[in-house]
């Protein structure tokens, strides 16, 4: 016959609690430090209400980041060490009643601490400042979200550690695990971009699955309306704390039933559930091998995706080398243990073939129309939207189809190394950016492509698809609207890049010297500004507007059409507030291509100017 | 009273216990010897419910011991190496006791202050390993054990205490019945208080009976006979020569094996008794387990 069952054990909880207080006192005391203390000095730079709620996404989850962690570690530390936990299981209590009574003296740590900080927190403000719902209010939110930051942290610490068997292993479990969803996430993302010809990442999805980053980057508790701060829990981060604390719940039921299936002979293993050690061991070396993997990849400078499943397979040995050492206590590794990774790199090798050879299909995805929202293609900079009309959402696909097809042609004519980019002169290879949005996330793909006259010229290319879009007449004319309005800069920069293309274009200025360089003659000569009501602006204007409608803009300009000098508009807008007006300076750079009337101008202007001087 | 059968326990690929029956009377004590690494912590660990068994039954009474709070309320264990909290003294181990086990009697601590020589307040990590010993049976004896199971009970204690020690454990086994079983590698001390004994080899129990009747199955046999001895009729466990003088280890009673030897026509004979070290010695040896001759 089996005795009553019996859930907790007021003589383990007090031993507990007596024999780790100082984890709680030192809780205790930092957030004392953090919040009474900082109020009864009256040291803050807000309102009350917003100070306490602004120490929610960092301090709340910093302090029971750590302090779940240290607390779990603390009375749960007699399962590591086979006397101690000879000891604790040779006593009349249940498995059930050890764990809770254990579990609730770790939780206290925390708990007890918060309501403590509260009731400080709520005398010090309604005795120094004057107690408000504000506050109440405020202090509630930041009870509330501290309470469930603990539940989860504590019960996820909780947790690893029913699953190791060796006390070192629980905070370094803790601390991989917390960040691992977006560590892997950035390093896979950058794999893929080598792998995947186009591939660009988008936002980071995983970050909610590392509860500490998602909550100290995305909460705030608080928002601005008309430059004053109220205080506001947004639905998502209340439900995603929820949803955390159930987690948490679930995390403590999984310990209690690892904890009551736990063989007290694995105090002392790395891993003390048998059947997690061949989890441990691949994870490990998956782990190693995508960090160490990209390390190496980062370190040695070798851009290809072969150099890229070298260093992943030597990560993943090493991983898989040192979980076998640490599994089995020895730096001895048997031969059957070759077997293993054998299993490991096929399964490396067979996942980077499918990603290089495009399996999956991601370097040929592009969502379906119905499912775009938006979409956009940005070529060297200027964006063209299908919502603002740009380009249309097919004429884009066809580009983007285009691109893909003529990878091969593109990666081929860019490895020759004559191609460079640079958005100042002439343009050998462009950089393409297309992005669909779709409902539930953005689809990125960026390309460079080689450009030369026979490409633009090429019927159907993609370089002479794109510039088709960009050099199309509407979206210039929308592109460059500042320049067709009636408001006329009122100052305009010109500057010319060599001084020898003044004196070629009009036989003047000085020789050049023995060694067949131009003496660098004064700034003034290669550097005017004008300003109103001088009437060249308008002028320079007019030369623009000429150029651009005829076509002198073409984003992809090839070796014939180069940039040789600048020209910078300065426009002030004015703009209605209320019953005053409020001025608004733009400015809009535009390079000088040659042969175009811009160029003619400025050179004129600047050889006058230089003539006078 | 402690009643163990076919136990076995496997850790990885290691078969610790491999059907391991054991019977342990109420009110005797019990001495579980064997070699180093035989299983015996391995079994004692099973008995005060800290191993969980992949096979067999371990019960107190006819209950289970594995989770069963009320039997192991009755058990006090003294492991070979005690553990204590970091800084608790032995008064503060007691607080930890008397809050686990009801039985915990205070008085009886109060009483036995006198009996061990162990400052209270001092922490026990401080303390010396036989002080830290004498504090284990000092909280141990007053939780009024049914059962007291011991793991090399006596290592580190002076010759007195362990004579102190071992006369309070008596008392509670005449007065109170309690059962003892004791795990020692210290044969000559299990002798003297033992009343029965199980010799465990490679996770297997070789042989258990009460000690008496261990000590009458085998006999230390002298005999000196006129040219070659012929030990037919005699099961010998082992024989050694000195001189004519034939030293042998039979099993059998004493009668049986005087009659075998008088039919010799020995010059002389004599039977001597034989220690519980020598049993042990002489069992083993028969599964391979002895002192071997090596020349260094």
């Amino acid at each position: 016959m089996l005795s009553k069952r019996s859930y907790f054990d007021f003589g383990i909880f007090r031993k507990t609690v007596t024999r780790f207080w100082p984890i709680a006192a030192l809780y205790l005391g930092i957030w004392v430090l953090i919040m009474p203390l900082n109020y009864v000095r009256g040291y803050y730079y807000n309102d009350v209400h917003i100070e306490i709620v602004q120490y929610i996404p960092q301090g709340s989850v910093v302090m029971t980041f750590i302090f779940s962690c240290f607390a779990a570690l603390a009375v749960f530390s007699y399962l590591y060490n086979l006397r101690s936990a000879v000891m604790y299981h040779s006593l009349p209590v249940k498995r059930e009643a050890m764990f809770l009574s254990n579990y609730a003296a770790g939780l206290s740590f925390m708990i007890v601490p918060n309501i403590i900080i509260y009731v400080m927190t709520l005398l010090v403000i309604m005795f120094g400042h004057g107690l408000n719902g504000d506050v109440i209010t405020a202090l509630n939110m930041w009870f509330a979200s501290t309470a469930m930051m603990c539940v989860f942290f504590y019960s996820f610490a909780v947790m690893l550690g029913m699953i190791v068997g060796t006390w070192f292993m629980m905070p370094v479990l803790y601390g991989i695990l917390n960040f691992t969803a977006v560590v892997i996430e950035n390093i896979v993302n950058s794999a893929l971009e080598v792998l995947v010809y186009g591939y660009r990442s988008g936002q980071t999805v995983m970050t909610i699955l590392s509860p500490g980053v998602h909550m100290m980057s995305e909460f705030r508790f608080y928002r601005w309306i008309d430059s004053v701060r109220y205080l506001d829990m947004p639905a998502k981060d209340l439900i995603y704390m929820l949803v955390l604390t159930v987690v948490g719940v679930g995390f403590t039921v999984l310990s209690l039933y690892m904890y009551k299936k736990r063989d007290m002979e694995n105090a002392g293993e790395i891993i003390a559930v048998p059947v997690l050690r061949p989890v441990f061991k691949y994870c490990f070396s998956a782990g190693c091998a995508i960090v160490i993997g990209a390390f190496m990849y980062g370190i040695m400078g070798i851009e290809h995706g072969l150099a890229m499943y070298l260093f992943a397979l030597i990560g993943g040995a090493v991983g898989y080398i040192v979980s076998v050492m640490a599994l089995r206590k020895s730096f001895r590794i048997k031969m059957s243990a070759v077997k293993g990774f054998a299993v490991f790199a096929a399964v490396v090798t067979v996942l980077f073939c499918a990603v290089s050879f495009d399996l999956f299909g991601v370097e040929s995805y592009i969502p379906s129309a119905s499912r775009v929202e938006n979409a956009y293609i940005t070529v060297e900079g200027d964006q063209l939207s299908v919502s603002e009309g740009d380009i249309s959402l097919a004429e884009l696909t066809t580009i983007h189809r285009k691109i893909i097809s003529q990878k091969n042609e593109s990666k081929a004519a860019l490895n020759d190394g004559e191609y460079y980019s640079t958005s100042y002169s002439y343009h050998h290879s462009i950089y393409v950016m297309i992005e669909y949005e779709t409902a539930l996330r953005t689809v990125r793909r960026r390309y460079t492509l080689p450009v030369t006259d026979e490409l633009l010229a090429a019927p159907g290319s993609a370089q002479s698809l794109i510039s088709d879009a960009v050099n199309d007449i509407d979206y210039l004319l929308s592109k460059y609207e500042w320049a067709f309005g009636t408001n006329l800069p009122y100052q305009v920069q010109m500057e010319m890049y060599e001084y020898g293309e003044i004196e070629e274009k009009f036989g003047v200025m000085t020789e050049p010297d023995p060694e067949g360089y131009y003496e660098k003659p004064d700034l003034n000569v290669l550097n005017l500004a004008i300003a109103e009501p001088d009437v060249r602006i308008s002028s320079l204007v007019n030369a623009l507007k000429s150029d651009i409608m005829s076509g002198g803009y073409d984003v992809l300009t090839v070796d014939t059409k180069i940039s040789t000098g600048s020209v910078t508009f300065y426009y002030m807008t004015e703009r209605p507030n209320g019953n005053s007006v409020d001025y608004q300076k733009t400015t809009h750079y535009m390079s000088v291509r040659e042969g175009s009337e811009l160029e003619k101008l400025v050179l004129q202007y600047l050889l006058e100017a230089n003539t006078a001087k | 009273m402690i009643e163990v059968k076919g136990l076995i326990k496997t850790f990885d690929d290691f078969r610790a216990l491999d059907g391991v029956d054991l019977h342990a009377p109420r009110g005797g004590v019990y001495g579980l010897v064997g070699a180093n690494g035989a299983g015996k912590t391995t079994l004692i660990r099973h008995l005060t419910g800290v191993y969980r068994q992949d096979a067999g039954s371990i019960t107190i009474d006819g209950q289970q011991v594995y989770e069963n709070n009320e039997i192991k309320q009755r058990i006090a264990y003294i492991p070979d190496d005690v553990f204590y909290f970091l800084t608790a003294s032995t008064q503060d181990m007691k607080a930890f006791y008397k809050s686990i086990y009801p039985r915990f009697d205070e008085e009886r601590f109060k009483r036995l202050r006198e009996a061990f020589s162990v400052d209270e307040k001092r922490p026990v990590r401080l303390l010396s390993r036989g002080m830290q010993k004498q504090s284990a049976f000092w909280l141990a004896m007053c939780m009024h054990p049914d059962v007291m199971i011991l793991d090399e009970p006596v290592d580190g204690l002076d010759p007195v205490m362990r004579r102190q020690i071992w006369s309070l454990l008596m008392q509670d086994v005449t007065e109170r019945g309690m059962t003892v079983l004791v795990s020692s590698h210290n044969l000559r001390e299990l002798e003297d208080v033992c009343d029965h004994v199980g010799v465990i080899n490679n996770g297997r129990m070789m042989l258990q009976r009460s000690l008496s009747s261990l000590q009458d199955n085998i006999v230390k046999l002298q005999i000196v006979v006129p040219g070659e001895l012929d030990t037919t009729g005699m099961e010998v466990m082992h024989h050694t020569t000195t001189g004519r003088i034939h030293t042998l280890i039979v099993r059998g009673n004493a009668d049986e094996v005087s009659i075998i030897a008088s039919k010799k026509d020995p010059v002389f004979f004599d039977i001597l008794p034989i220690s519980l070290e020598e049993i042990f010695i002489y069992e083993l040896g028969g599964v391979d387990y002895a002192v071997k001759e090596i020349v260094l």
